[in-house]
């Protein structure tokens, strides 16, 4: 994907020039922009990482890199925050913030506590801009094949960066506009998007497509989350991302009792891996999920590796 | 008969510059005075709905009167197009479209600009502050600019009128 002009406008000129000077071929396919005070501006792709030259292109030699000044990040924090820092508190203390178009930007610096916790970051030294992937339909096969009978109880299993969350929206996105040719009825979702992942929401709107009977309720903690849904939005399914411990367990029991199908990710491995951990534990034994997916990176992110079919 | 007629002409114009001088001190009261309205607008929706400076703006300048008003939209418009890496520059180059329109000095221009350059640049206690600052210099330059209208508004008005009166009487 090239760059689109929201993540463009948040550069300050100087980096800007160099980005529009460089290549399109080169820059396609990128997935996260770094930049770190005082290190090469640099970006990663699938198959690397490269710095932006000075005159513009891409290079692994570092001498001929463009230097992330600390100006330059004041100027992004400025741009991306319209010039107003305090309206993004929250967004701060949490680390991260998004962009229009779902873009996420990772933020690290200087913590400042307070007896709550973090107070706010300052001193700002590194930010990661993670370009949103919205791959419309890579679930249309796992829909079909799984869902096409019916909702089940799923939980989709991978290591980091296999494209759990992206597979996700794209099947709540299925789920939710109804598909004819792989025989699906719309249905209502409710997504607890505790780390603004799925939806991608800025300012509350998701910036990502999750289909047209889907609800988001942004930044919520899952278990409070999905209780809010259950009582309030009468939802058919419940997604939500990155499941562990046990209170995410009987949050997920008690949305079962009030006939809700929950579509869940969870970070592992394996099957087996996944099988001793507390909460999960209980969850397969009691037969909770009746579909496992699990992803691996064997040919590129979103390979399925098998589906398990527990009942 | 035309004579007279000319000494009128003159000391009408004469009369006319001193009371438009005046005018012009009363005028540049009258900015500082809203400047600080709006300051008290902006800071209550920065504030208390935390709201981002663009909309803040746009709101604002609905409940202003010119300049200001359309200061504070040029500024919002220019904000919402990033017209600027920081929002020092981008209020230098608003301002500057509009200087004309403003009776404001170098002195109160620079207590602007560095309100703006912290303004939108720290949490919110951080832009209590700016805010408290930047109000106790408004008010201190509003004073004297009062002070000096109170001193000087008689006398451009007398000397208006005067002077007129003078060059007819050398012109006779």
């Amino acid at each position: 994907m090239t760059l689109t002009k929201e993540i463009m406008e948040i550069f300050p000129e100087d980096i800007a020039s160099v980005l529009k000077r460089t290549d399109p071929n080169d820059i396609r396919g990128t997935q996260e922009i770094r930049i770190r005070a005082n290190k090469p501006l640099m970006i990663v792709k699938s198959d690397g990482d490269f710095f932006i030259r000075i005159n513009g292109g891409i290079t692994h030699n570092s001498d001929y890199a463009y230097i992330v000044e600390i100006q330059d990040i004041e100027r992004i924090m400025q741009r991306m925050t319209n010039y107003s820092l305090y309206s993004f508190e929250d967004e701060l203390r949490n680390g991260y913030l998004t962009l229009k178009g779902g873009h996420r930007v990772g933020i690290v610096g200087r913590t400042v506590l307070s007896n709550e916790g973090i107070r706010t970051l300052k001193n700002i030294s590194a930010l990661n801009i993670r370009i949103a992937r919205e791959i419309k339909g890579c679930s249309d096969e796992v829909v079909k094949k799984i869902y096409s009978d019916g909702i089940k109880h799923t939980l989709i299993i991978s290591p980091p960066g296999c494209g759990k969350t992206t597979l996700l929206r794209d099947i709540i996105r299925n789920l939710s506009d109804g598909n004819n040719k792989l025989n699906i009825k719309g249905y209502r979702i409710g997504v607890v998007d505790e780390r603004g992942e799925i939806a991608a929401c800025h300012q509350g709107i998701p910036q990502l497509d999750v289909g047209l009977r889907t609800d988001v309720l942004d930044a919520c903690p899952k278990t409070l989350g999905i209780y809010m849904l259950l009582r309030s939005m009468g939802p058919e399914i419940i997604a939500v991302d990155e499941i562990g411990g046990l209170d995410d367990a009987k949050a997920l029991h008690d949305a079962l009792k009030a006939g809700v199908k929950i579509i869940a990710t969870a970070h592992a491995g394996t099957f087996d891996e996944i099988k001793v951990r507390t909460g999960f534990k209980e969850m397969i034994e009691n037969n909770f999920f009746e579909v496992i997916i699990v992803l691996n990176n064997k040919r590129g992110p979103g390979t399925i590796e098998k589906i398990i079919k527990l009942t | 008969m035309l004579k007279i007629a000319g000494g009128l002409i003159i000391i009408t114009a004469s009369t006319l510059i001193g009371f438009y001088i005046s005018y012009l001190l009363y005028e540049k009261v009258r900015q500082l005075r809203e400047l600080q309205y709006a300051l008290q607008v902006l800071e209550s929706e920065i504030i208390y709905s935390a709201e981002p400076l663009y909309v803040a703006f746009s709101n604002l300048s609905l409940k202003l009167s010119e300049p200001l008003k359309s200061l504070f939209l040029d500024l919002a418009n220019s904000i919402k197009e990033f017209q600027g890496d920081t929002l020092h520059d981008i209020f230098i180059n608003s301002f500057n479209r509009y200087k004309e329109r403003f009776l404001l000095e170098k002195e109160e221009i620079e207590v602007l600009a560095n309100f703006f350059s912290s303004l939108g640049t720290s949490d919110l206690e951080g832009q209590k502050k700016n805010f408290n600052l930047t109000m106790k210099k408004l008010d201190m330059l509003e004073k004297k600019a009062d002070e000096k209208r109170q001193k000087n508004d008689k006398l451009v008005k007398y000397l208006g009128i005067a002077s007129g009166i003078l060059i007819v009487v050398i012109l006779v």
